[in-house]
């Protein structure tokens, strides 16, 4: 926000610039910060108002969530079948040597199916999924 | 088994579109997470409380600047709110 100021003679900028909020009806938050620029030619001063980026992070979080009615979408990830199935392995501690023992597939298969070098079949899932003890619609891309 | 659902926020959506690559990727990951396993999660993700103005949200630390902060809500809804990276220097400046 910019005010314009036209002064003349000698000039007190504390005075002149509080009477040019006053007529502009602009309250300064804390954080905002002030740029003076002097036109010399038509005696003219300007107060730049600049705003900070963040100006409050707590209000900007409480606004967007008391307006939660508008849209909020449903988020799904975009991470394959394979990469999903290793990320899950990996977040519960186990090897493919443990979870080949716990779903009774090969670790062979498992590793294919990991590196989506083979699909994996819904039954396939199913077992992993139940090994990882998670629902098996997460898994499937 | 009951699967978590995570929301995202249109201007949340934006934020996370103008994040770096890795933060994209982490947020990805910790998604897939919460969907099998509620948002708290075991091991390296720092799911916190937040406190005072802020009681009531949580965030959860992408990395070292970038964090998540949402909302949990009724029937294993979770709404994020926030994708942020914390400005330290705006911080000092106040």
């Amino acid at each position: 926000m910019t005010i314009k100021v036209f002064v003349g003679g000698k000039v007190d900028f504390g005075k002149l610039f509080e009477e040019a909020l006053k007529k502009a009806g602009v309250a300064l938050q804390p954080g905002d910060e002030l740029k003076l620029k002097v036109k010399k030619k038509g005696k003219q001063l300007e107060f730049v108002v600049i705003k900070p980026k963040y100006t409050s992070f707590a209000d900007e979080i409480l606004k967007r969530s008391n307006k939660l009615a508008s849209p909020a979408k449903v988020y799904k990830p975009n991470i394959s079948t394979g990469a999903r199935i290793r990320h899950f392995r990996k977040e519960a501690g186990l090897s493919l040597s443990a979870l080949a023992l716990r779903t009774g597939i090969s670790k062979g298969s498992l590793g294919s199916i990991e590196n989506e070098s083979r699909p994996a079949g819904l039954s396939i899932l199913k077992r992993i999924a139940e090994a990882l003890e998670i629902d098996v619609s997460i898994l499937v891309d | 088994m009951k699967t978590w659902l995570v929301l995202l926020v249109s201007e949340a959506e934006e934020e996370l579109g103008e994040a770096p690559l890795s933060i994209q990727r982490k947020f990805d990951q910790w998604v897939l997470l919460v969907q099998g396993y509620g948002p708290w999660l075991k091991g390296g993700w720092r799911t916190e409380a937040l406190r005072g103005v802020l009681k009531g949200f949580y965030s959860v630390r992408l990395n070292q600047k970038w964090r998540a902060i949402f909302e949990i809500r009724p029937e294993r809804n979770i709404v994020v709110i926030r994708i942020v990276a914390h400005d330290y220097k705006s911080v000092r400046r106040r």
